[in-house]
């Protein structure tokens, strides 16, 4: 149960207690009351009715006639029921007691009414056995009662339940913050973290409220230096490579084309007979070997077929290259035409992205063959890229994360995009990156035509 | 001995002197070659072409200044006859068709070039053509196989492997041959089926006879 249904409910039970006790407090009261009331009619009326009596006393006693006719007059006074009793006439007054009462429920009538010995007097009218009898009748008092009695208990059911109302309300209020905290934490758990909260006026509350946004500041700015700092590293990475290409163009490539060159030279000058054509022809075979090393390193570094003929041709030359080195391992490469254009930073991203899936196949998933698949997304005409495998699989909550998986994951952002990872051990791995059509990124253009420009 | 007159003349252009100094060293050791200039930039390669009218000029395509292709461009602008050949360390045929389409003559890379340039050189001379063997395979591959065709979705490997699976060979010869395992040639063998959306090799070869790639 919620904290706040259990003060809820605590705060209700002590109401409620309350609320029996002053009920019962009510109508113990009620009770007195009425009692109090019937016994001071009696005596009331007992002692006027003795009075006559006592005037009549030594008059002529009247006769019974005349007490009827008295009787009869004070018919209809609350409370009391007079009646004549005597040999001759056994007038029988109507038996009041705890039975019903129109209009009141029984158990009241049963709670209020008089217990014990009959309210009743019993007045002798001189010696002929006549005698006045007068009973307490308490039912109009019950009644009455009864009606006095709802009210105040329908008015504390009444209060009762606004009470309540309001304690709810109150704690209800009073803990929002706790219900604010715990949704920003789920909100944290699920990797927003850019939720912040609002502070509650309530100290202690405020206290937590302003560790949480501390906290969450504290993490969210690492959490973007992070990725700022990951991201940065990798179009280093790129720049630095594309870096290292230029070089080994210029330098080296050059160079051992130069010594090819003049390798050739010298076979063709010498003397056939001696040694130096064929040491000349090792040289330039030495040499283009070399050449060719230095041309995949280029191209590993930077494709030129990237910039050149785009994606898919570089994918598939690097599969094919791919492919060729790895006897056991087949990658089979779909593609399904037209795809998008890609800016060239996204297809140097996507192109990473195919690179390092390879390369951890080949290093950790130990599969007989993957696929790559590369596809426009109907919906819009953005790029859906799918890497898959038959290997072993990884359980992606245990691994230690390596920059390869990081390195995916900040290309996949870096173009404003969503990845999912469905690996699991023993079911194969595979990556199902989206990337939307528009992801500009000013700022690592400008950073990279800087260097191209410098490259030069 | 030629005479002097009828030496052809060359024009050197490449930005890295450890590179002229190699074919100056290679090409002087050829009879009836005189190199006649060099240049290490565009700007300079197109004022050399014009001062020493070479019979042919040997333009490197990464050029600091206005570039390779560029001064190709401005040369022919000038000299519609001119002979050039471009000679790159590029391979992709995007280079190639450029620099054909800027005037040059011929294209040869610089993997290639000690054994093939003076033939190259040579060829052009005498006003022909001449194309590194490789590029022109591949620059060929790329032209027939058109876009529309469903031979368009394969890669150059799968292409090759298809053309060669169409000619009866069958996989272990094709392994052999292209330096790659049976069990590579087989699976490329089964994803060339699937996309070309065939089950068999017969189909593949009508396919390839229907598209021209296979003489019957
Ligand atoms: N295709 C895969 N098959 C099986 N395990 C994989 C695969 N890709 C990644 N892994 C697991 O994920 C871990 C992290 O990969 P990565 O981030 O690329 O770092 P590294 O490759 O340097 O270890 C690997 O060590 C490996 O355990
Ligand atoms: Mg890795």
């Amino acid at each position: 149960m919620s904290l706040l249904l259990r003060l809820s409910a605590l705060v209700v039970c002590i109401l409620l207690l309350s609320m029996a006790v002053g009920a019962v407090n009510l109508v113990a009261n009620v009770r007195r009351a009425v009692s109090d009331e019937m016994s001071s009619s009696l005596e009331l009326t007992t002692m006027l009715l003795q009075l006559q009596v006592d005037a009549d006393h030594g008059r002529e006693p009247a006769s019974i006639a005349v007490w009827r006719d008295r009787l009869q007059a004070l018919r209809y006074s609350r409370h009391l029921r007079l009646s004549l009793a005597g040999p001759g006439h056994e007038e029988a007054a109507p038996v009041p007691g705890p039975g019903a009462v129109p209009g009141v429920p029984g158990w009241f009538v049963r709670i209020i009414a008089p217990r014990g010995p009959e309210l009743l007097r019993r007045i002798p009218l001189g010696d002929g056995g006549q005698q006045v009898i007068v009973r307490a009748d308490p039912a109009d008092e019950i009644a009455e009662a009864w009606g006095e009695t709802r009210l105040a208990l329908m008015t504390l059911a009444g209060f009762g339940m606004l009470a309540t109302a309001l304690v709810y309300a109150v704690l209800r209020r009073a803990m929002a913050p706790l219900a604010a905290l715990s949704n920003a934490l789920q909100q944290f758990e699920a990797g927003n973290y850019d939720v912040r909260l609002s502070r509650s006026g309530v100290p202690d509350i405020d206290r937590a409220t302003e560790s949480f946004n501390h906290m969450a500041g504290v993490l969210s700015q690492s959490r973007d230096e992070m990725t700022h700092l990951a991201q940065r590293s990798l179009a280093i990475q790129e720049e630095e490579r594309r870096h290292l290409a230029h070089e080994l163009h210029d330098g080296l490539g050059q160079s051992i084309s130069a010594i090819k060159a003049l390798a050739v030279s010298i076979g063709r000058k010498a003397d056939p007979r001696t040694s130096i054509p064929p040491s000349a022809a090792m040289i330039a075979d030495v040499s283009s070997s070399m050449y060719d090393q230095v041309r995949s390193m280029m191209a590993r570094l930077r494709p030129s077929i990237l910039d050149e003929l785009g994606l898919v041709s570089a994918l598939s030359s690097m599969i094919d290259d791919w492919n060729s080195h790895h006897e056991d391992l087949f990658c089979s490469f779909e593609h399904v035409r037209p795809l998008p254009d890609l800016p060239p930073e996204a297809a140097i991203n996507v192109f990473r992205i195919v690179q390092e899936a390879l390369t951890n196949v080949v290093r950790h998933a130990s599969a007989s063959s993957v696929s790559v698949r590369l596809r426009a997304r109907d919906d819009d005409g953005g790029l859906r890229l799918e890497i898959e495998d038959d290997g072993t699989g990884f359980d992606p909550a245990t691994i230690r994360r390596g920059l390869g998986l990081v390195g995916i994951e900040e290309r996949v952002r870096a173009m404003g995009g969503s990845f999912s990872l469905a690996a699991r051990p023993g079911t194969g791995t595979k990556f199902d990156i989206v990337i939307p059509r528009c992801q500009a990124l000013p700022d690592e253009r400008t950073v990279l035509e800087t260097q191209d420009t410098a490259g030069r | 001995m030629n005479a002097p007159s009828s030496k052809l003349k060359i024009l050197l252009v490449d930005d890295h002197a450890v590179v002229r100094a190699g074919y100056r060293t290679l090409l002087d050791d050829v009879p009836g070659l005189e190199i006649v200039g060099e240049a290490d930039n565009g700007d300079l390669a197109v004022k050399m072409f014009i001062d020493t009218a070479p019979d042919v000029a040997i333009m490197d395509l990464s050029l600091p200044g206005i570039g390779g292709l560029e001064a190709i461009r401005r040369i022919v602008q000038r000299k519609h006859d001119a002979r050039i050949l471009a000679f790159s360390m590029h391979e992709d045929t995007v280079f190639v068709e450029q620099a054909l389409q800027a005037g040059a003559r011929g294209y040869i890379t610089k993997s290639s070039a000690p054994n093939v340039l003076v033939e190259a050189v040579r060829q052009i001379a005498a006003g022909g053509m001449y194309l590194d063997p490789d590029v022109a395979q591949r620059l060929a591959f790329q032209k027939t196989r058109g876009a529309s065709s469903p031979i368009a979705g394969l890669s150059t490997r799968e292409f090759e492997i298809f053309c060669l699976l169409a000619e009866g060979e069958t996989v272990s010869d094709i392994a052999r041959r292209l330096s790659l395992s049976g069990k590579t040639v087989a699976n490329y063998a089964t994803q060339i089926k699937s996309k070309l959306d065939v089950s068999s090799v017969a189909e593949i070869a009508r396919l390839a006879i229907r598209h021209g790639f296979v003489k019957v």
